[in-house]
């Protein structure tokens, strides 16, 4: 399988059918990032895309691509330790997202967080969030997936499986991106937003702590059965 | 130092700590991969883990009961898109192989006993099922994505496992070589 086939594989799931299962993170995923944005403009003067949602983007697709190809990638040692464990790791990767959440509803409110409120930050935030989101995710396996994920799980070809993986979940970021830079945009023109900005961001901060409270708790497939489960 | 000064240099420390932190966990982890895959090129087929699990229908399903004989288990959500497109085949193909000797098992994760039935009830899923309500055993098998069917041999290892939907064809493929 070519390279370019694993990244379009992923890109386009998002907009299609697949798109159901991505469900999952999405909506959650797109809070974050435009509460992340309506934190800083309430915060700082100037705003700059590039710095602000650019950053933390690329640290988000770093985190997100580096596990959800690692789980892929069942032929690796290393994936079989994560797959062994993840009902754990969902529960901390729970625990980090209410941090995440937590965040964007405090930053306004509490000055140390205003104080440390930087590019570095937020994008360290974004990593952290990229990381979880791969491990809180059930994905629906694609037929790209799927070929991926078996030239992965066979130890011979398990490093050629990942980087394919990798791919694809590159392909799944840069469609989270577009469509999240996009929201961040249509955001920032909007009057009523921008004069809302307060309420609007504390909105979005509750909405990331939903996954992080369905993790924690463990009703995660709760939510999976009863919105996708609608929707499919 | 004046205020600009200080920030300019704030700023590139914030790039820098960036550029090699991000860089720097990726490549951590890649080689720690390919560390822990180290050793693997000639793999012994792995065992099944044994598990308990209550079925839908009333009954109880112990894999340990099924030794020396040879079973296909299905991992899937009642929400899952590709897992609604294999099931007619499953359940075609479980009509062909279960008189030849072969135990069938559909495991239901991420889900909740409505949604299962509902499913069942939807697209006439006849096959025995039962739910993963803990994710004990997705977590002892290693699933992550769905659907995921495993082929289990007579001495209880693993002999194929299919990430993705299954067609009729490659179920009988697969069906075909545990009852060599």
């Amino acid at each position: 399988m070519e390279i370019s086939t694993a990244l379009w594989g992923g890109f386009s799931s998002f907009f299609s059918i697949w798109q159901v299962c991505l469900l999952q993170i999405s909506p959650f995923y797109m809070a974050f990032i435009a509460g992340l944005f309506l934190a800083t403009a309430g915060q700082k003067d100037d705003p700059r895309i590039g710095r602000w949602v650019l950053l933390p983007f690329l640290a988000y697709t770093a985190g997100f691509t580096v596990f959800y190809s690692l789980l892929v990638a069942s032929g690796l040692g290393i994936s079989r330790l994560l797959l062994y464990n993840v009902s754990d790791l969902r529960l901390i990767s729970g625990i980090v997202i209410l941090l995440a959440g937590l965040y964007i509803l405090m930053v306004d409110r509490i000055s140390f967080l205003s104080r440390n409120h930087t590019p570095l930050l937020l994008s360290a935030l974004s990593l952290s969030i990229g990381i979880s989101f791969a491990l809180i995710y059930s994905p629906c396996i694609t037929p790209t997936l799927s070929e991926i994920m078996g030239i992965a799980s066979q130890p011979q070809t398990a490093v050629e499986g990942w980087r394919l993986a990798l791919m694809y979940g590159v392909g799944i970021c840069a469609a989270f991106g577009v469509t999240g830079i996009t929201l961040v945009l249509l955001l920032r023109r909007s009057g009523v937003v921008m004069q809302n900005d307060r309420l609007i961001k504390n909105i979005f901060g509750i909405i990331v702590l939903i996954p992080a409270l369905l993790a924690i708790t463990g009703l995660m497939r709760h939510f999976k059965a009863f919105v996708l489960g609608f929707l499919v | 130092m004046p205020d600009t000064g200080r920030k300019e240099l704030k700023s590139k420390y914030y790039k820098l700590l960036l550029a090699v932190s991000v860089p720097g966990l990726v490549v951590a982890l890649v080689t720690a991969g390919l560390l822990f895959s180290s050793g693997d090129a000639l793999p012994e087929k792995k065992s099944a883990p044994d598990f308990s699990l209550q079925l839908l229908d009333g009954g109880k399903f112990q894999l340990g009961d099924y030794n020396g004989k040879p079973i296909m288990i299905n991992f899937f959500a009642s929400w899952c898109h590709p897992c609604r497109i294999e099931s007619p085949a499953l359940v075609t193909v479980r009509g062909e192989y279960e008189p030849k000797g072969i135990t069938f098992l559909a495991i239901a994760i991420d889900d909740t006993e409505e949604d299962v039935k509902k499913f069942i009830e939807e697209l006439d899923f006849i096959f025995p099922v039962g739910l993963d309500k803990t994710g004990e055993i997705k977590d002892a098998f290693g699933v992550y994505g769905l659907p995921t069917t495993y082929f289990i041999n007579r001495d209880g290892t693993i002999n194929y496992t299919h990430p993705g939907s299954a067609t009729k064809d490659l179920l009988r493929h697969e069906l075909d070589k545990l009852l060599l």
